[in-house]
C-alpha cells in the first residue's frame, strides 16, 4: 500500500514524458498504467535481481578496466618520455662536445658510437641502445662547416630518431 | 505508517563504505606520489649518468694513454688534459698548433658512493701529457686529493661500479685484448653503474662506453 502511495506521489511530480523514446507518462506527468504497475511491483520486490547484479558487476569491471588502462598508458608514456629525454640529453652533450673543438679541428670530433644504457628495476635489467651519428661537412669556400647529429633508438619495435644541425664559421 | 529518513544501520553502512572508498583513494594517491618520486629519482639518476659520460668522453678523448692513472679501490681515474677551466683548448701557435697540457682532472668515487670530478690547474705547462704519479710532484694520489682546497663538483650519487678496462686492438687481426698497462691501450672500456633504494624497491642505471685517448 505504501508503495502504491509512493508511486502515486511520484507521478504527481513532473516527470519526463518519454524515457529513451518510450512513452512513460501522459502530458500531465501521470504515469501510464503499465509503468505504474511496473513501479509498484518493483517497489514491493525485496533484494536484487541477477540482471542487476550482472549490470553492476559489468559497470565495476569497466571502471577497474578503465583505471588499469589509464595506468598502463601512463607507464608507456613515461617510458617514451624517458627515452626521448635521454636521446635529447645525448644529442645536446654530443653537440656541446663537437662545438668545443676549434674550427680547423672539427673533423677530429666526428664519430659514430652506440651508447647502451641498462635500467634496473628490482634487479631486473632492461637494455636501451642509442646510436649516435655525427657528420661534419665543409662548404666549398672553406668558410663554414655543417655539423649534423642524429640519435636513433628502438622503442617497442619502432625506430625513432632525433636530429639536430648547426653551423660553425671560420670567422668565429 | 510509512517510514521517514534513514536508519542508524543504513547511516553506519554508508559511513563505512565512504571510509573504505576514502581510504582506497588515499592509498592510490600515496602510491601515485611515491611513483612520481621514483620517476623523478630515476630521471635524475639517468641524467647524472649521461652527464658524467659526456664529460668523461670529452676529457678522456683529449688526453694521452701515458697520462692516465686508474686505481680500482677506491675507484679513480686521473689524467692531464689540454683544456682550461673556461673550456678553451691550450695550443702553442708558434709550434704548429701543438697542444700543451695544463690541467689535471680526476674522477673519484667517495666513501659516500658519490662520484666527484676534481679539477686542478697545473703549476707548469707540459708539452707531453704528464703521468699523475711519475711526472708530478707531489704525486697526485688518493692522499693528495683528500686534502681540501682542490676544486671539485659532484657528478653522480649511488655509484655501485666505476671500472676502467684498458683494451688494446691488434692492428692486423682487429682482435681486442685487455692490457695491464694503460699506456699500451688503444681505448678504455668504462662502466658506470648507479643505484638508489626507494623503500623496498631498488632502481639502477648502468652504461658502458669505449673511450679513446687521442693525444
Amino acid at each position: 500500500m505504501d508503495c502504491v502511495r509512493l508511486t502515486h506521489s511520484m507521478s504527481k511530480k513532473t516527470v519526463e514524458n518519454s524515457f529513451f523514446g518510450l512513452q512513460v507518462a501522459d502530458s500531465t506527468g501521470t504515469f501510464s498504467p503499465r509503468v505504474e504497475a511496473f513501479l509498484v511491483e518493483r517497489c514491493e520486490k525485496r533484494g536484487v535481481s541477477l540482471l542487476e547484479v550482472l549490470l553492476s558487476t559489468l559497470l565495476f569491471a569497466f571502471v577497474i578496466g578503465g583505471a588499469a588502462a589509464v595506468w598502463r598508458f601512463h607507464e608507456l608514456s613515461f617510458q617514451k618520455t624517458r627515452n626521448r629525454n635521454s636521446a635529447h640529453h645525448i644529442l645536446k652533450q654530443e653537440l656541446d662536445r663537437i662545438t668545443s673543438y676549434p674550427y680547423v679541428h672539427l673533423e677530429e670530433a666526428e664519430r659514430d658510437f652506440t651508447l647502451s644504457v641498462t635500467r634496473y628495476v628490482d634487479a631486473v635489467a632492461v637494455d636501451q641502445q642509442f646510436q649516435v651519428t655525427s657528420t661534419i661537412t665543409e662548404n666549398s669556400q672553406e668558410s663554414m662547416k655543417s655539423i649534423a647529429l642524429e640519435v636513433t633508438y628502438t622503442e617497442r619495435n619502432e625506430t625513432r630518431s632525433i636530429a639536430a644541425e648547426t653551423k660553425a664559421f671560420r670567422s668565429q | 505508517m510509512s517510514r521517514q529518513g534513514v536508519t542508524l544501520v543504513e547511516v553506519m553502512i554508508a559511513t563505512s563504505l565512504l571510509l573504505v572508498v576514502t581510504a582506497a583513494c588515499g592509498a592510490a594517491l600515496r602510491s601515485a606520489m611515491r611513483y612520481h618520486g621514483r620517476v623523478e629519482q630515476q630521471t635524475h639518476m639517468e641524467n647524472s649518468l649521461l652527464n658524467t659520460f659526456a664529460l668523461l668522453s670529452r676529457d678522456v678523448s683529449e688526453t694521452a694513454p701515458r697520462s692516465i692513472l686508474y686505481e680500482p679501490t677506491p675507484a679513480s681515474l686521473t689524467f692531464a688534459t689540454p683544456r682550461d677551466q673556461a673550456g678553451s683548448l691550450s695550443r702553442d701557435h708558434t709550434m704548429g698548433n701543438t697542444l700543451f697540457f695544463k690541467t689535471l682532472i680526476s674522477y673519484r668515487v667517495q666513501s659516500d658512493l658519490s662520484l666527484r670530478r676534481y679539477y686542478e690547474p697545473l703549476p707548469a705547462d707540459h708539452a707531453l701529457a704528464p703521468h699523475p704519479i711519475d711526472d708530478l710532484t707531489p704525486p697526485r694520489d688518493a692522499l693528495y686529493f683528500a686534502t681540501p682546497g682542490i676544486d671539485w663538483r659532484r657528478l653522480a650519487e649511488g655509484v655501485q661500479e666505476f671500472t676502467v678496462v684498458p683494451t688494446a686492438l691488434d692492428p692486423t687481426t682487429g682482435a681486442e685484448s685487455t692490457v695491464s698497462d694503460i699506456a699500451e691501450s688503444t681505448y678504455l672500456k668504462v662502466r658506470l653503474h648507479l643505484r638508489f633504494q626507494s623503500g623496498q624497491r631498488s632502481y639502477g642505471v648502468a652504461s658502458d662506453l669505449n673511450l679513446v685517448p687521442r693525444n
